[in-house]
């Protein structure tokens, strides 16, 4: 469904992305493992057209996309959640969400959206005309995803959903993410902490310096007894 | 007293000049973060778009009908807005120049425009005919020339106009989600280029408007833009950046101030733009946001 070939770039002259290559099928559900300053949020940029100097090949839902805007890739069925959810404040969650649908056509298919996305995340549907900058974080998220999928997204990519959320709220998603995977929505995960990850998804990619250096499938991922080692091994002298 | 309430009536109608001045900024600024000074040459533009419609400036007189002149000049000055955003604009921000490279291509934009309106037109003031003629009307308590109303009147139905659209509609929250989160608003399927040239072809139709309201008390005449460019910068400082209501409530006080002064206050008629000017400084000093703060963003 989502193919990256030799994806580079960056926001300066040198690049932070080097020669990525991804693919993750219809209906799958993939992590993007990897510590602070890896460049998952660069790749999520890249993957939708935010990020300035990209390289290589996009391809999104069996055709060529390397050149498409972000709006165009969000009418092609592909829609982000964004690193620290990046909603409007200053607008209602009624607001919030109707912005995400900018590119659905019929009055019905709204009206629809906005039901699926409610019955999703009942919250919501209780704070619907409250300012959306003062709800708590885990309600800011929900919004965040529930304005993504406003747009009917075949193909959801989440940028550390979880970071900085309260544990019964990250049960809460999580159930809802598996509620979507049900209804057939494939997603791409960038998270941090390894257990997670292991929850909501099949199969990890694992980024380090720009690079993918890993790729396995979670069952396994599990049982290797080095994937610790290794993830902190490469990351630690980055963090320090 | 009938002093003053003539005195209101003018200083009303120049408020809603400013006002339209403060908008155009504020509708390319909003969503691009790019303050236009072309807009002073873009109303006198208006002024003689609609001075050529309407008398024999251009062609034999057409005798077009005003509200024609209106619409000639919202969609002339719509399509020259959009056409400067497409040649000037989009290109420095498809190279990802810094954001003081349009401001300045714009300046050059501005010199562009005055001098062909002085090639096509010369150095001379053009008569401008006004839509209600030039009989003196009261209403109630209030005395005026016909323009002044009629400014008044269709300045007001402007602003209602863009408050509704940029509170009540999608394509206006969208607008202000561009203005909050530009990357946020591009991952919402909104198309930046789209929302900037919508930007500049409507700041310069409001633009234009104010150059044809305020033609026939003042002639349409090349020089007119920088003064109306630097009065709705001052009410667009007065009123703040963020807020429709913004823009016509900096008109309104800048007006009053300048005409209080200049009829109250021992002022020599050679430092009448002073008043506004300092008042400019005042608020950049004391009040950088404007009197109506922009919502919240945290």
């Amino acid at each position: 469904m989502l193919e990256a070939v030799a994806l580079s770039g960056g926001y300066g002259p040198s690049d932070i992305l080097r020669e990525v290559a991804i693919t993750i099928r219809e209906g799958e559900a993939v992590a993007l493992l990897g510590p602070n300053g890896a460049g998952k949020s660069t790749l999520m940029a890249a993957l939708t057209a935010t990020l300035p100097h990209r390289r290589g090949v996009l391809r999104f839902g069996g055709e060529d996309v390397s050149g498409v805007p972000s709006h165009g890739l969000v009418a092609k069925g592909l829609a982000l959640v964004p690193e620290g959810r990046q909603i409007f404040s200053p607008f209602s969650v009624v607001e919030n969400l109707r912005l995400g649908a900018m590119k659905l056509g019929s009055r019905a298919t709204l009206e629809e959206r906005f039901d699926y996305v409610y019955s999703l995340f009942p919250r919501l549907a209780e704070r619907k005309s409250q300012r959306a900058g003062a709800m708590s974080g885990g309600e800011q998220q929900m919004l965040a995803i529930g304005r993504a999928l406003m747009s009917k997204p075949n193909m959801l990519l989440l940028d550390e959903p979880f970071l900085g959320i309260a544990p019964k709220v990250i049960d809460e998603i999580l159930a809802a993410l598996q509620l979507l995977r049900r209804d057939g929505l494939t997603f791409l995960l960038v998270e941090q902490k390894l257990p997670i990850a292991l929850m909501a998804t099949e199969r990890a990619y694992v980024m380090i310096k720009g690079h993918i250096v890993l790729e396995s499938d979670c069952p396994s991922l599990s049982q290797r007894s080095d994937i610790h080692d290794l993830y902190f091994s490469l990351s630690s002298p980055q963090q320090a | 007293m009938e002093d003053f309430l003539e005195l209101t009536v003018s200083a009303t109608a120049s408020g809603c000049i400013y006002a339209l001045m403060a908008l155009s900024y504020l509708i390319v600024l909003r969503p691009t973060s790019i303050i236009n000074f072309a807009i002073g040459e873009w109303a006198a533009t208006g002024a003689f778009v609609g001075v050529g419609v309407l008398t024999t400036l251009l062609w034999p007189r057409l005798d077009a009908p005003y509200p024609v002149a209106v619409a000639i000049v919202l969609v002339v000055l719509g399509l020259l807005g959009w056409a400067v955003e497409r040649l000037t604009v989009r290109p420095l921000v498809k190279r990802g120049a810094p954001v003081t490279s349009p401001i300045l291509a714009l300046l050059g934009v501005l010199v562009i425009f005055r001098e062909t309106l002085t090639l096509l037109f010369g150095a001379d003031p053009f008569p401008s005919p006004p839509p209600l003629g030039y009989r003196r009307l009261e209403i109630g308590p209030f005395a005026g020339a016909p323009q002044q109303f009629f400014i008044i009147a269709v300045t007001l139905t402007i602003f209602a106009g863009v408050w509704y659209f940029f509170e009540r509609t999608v394509w206006g929250r969208a607008f202000e989600a561009v203005a909050i989160n530009r990357r946020a608003a591009a991952l919402m399927g909104i198309n930046l280029g789209r929302v900037t040239a919508l930007a500049f072809a409507a700041g310069a139709a409001v633009a234009g408007m104010a150059g044809l309201l305020i033609s026939p008390l003042t002639s349409a005449h090349y020089m007119m833009g920088l003064p109306l460019a630097i009065q709705g910068f001052t009410a667009l400082v007065i009123g703040g950046v963020g807020r429709v209501e913004g823009a016509l409530l900096g008109g309104l006080i800048l007006a009053f101030a300048e005409q209080l002064g200049a009829r109250y206050l021992p002022i020599p008629s050679g430092l009448t733009l002073a008043f506004p000017f300092s008042l400019l400084i005042l608020f950049l000093l004391l009040r950088p946001t404007g009197l109506i703060a922009p919502r919240e963003v945290r």
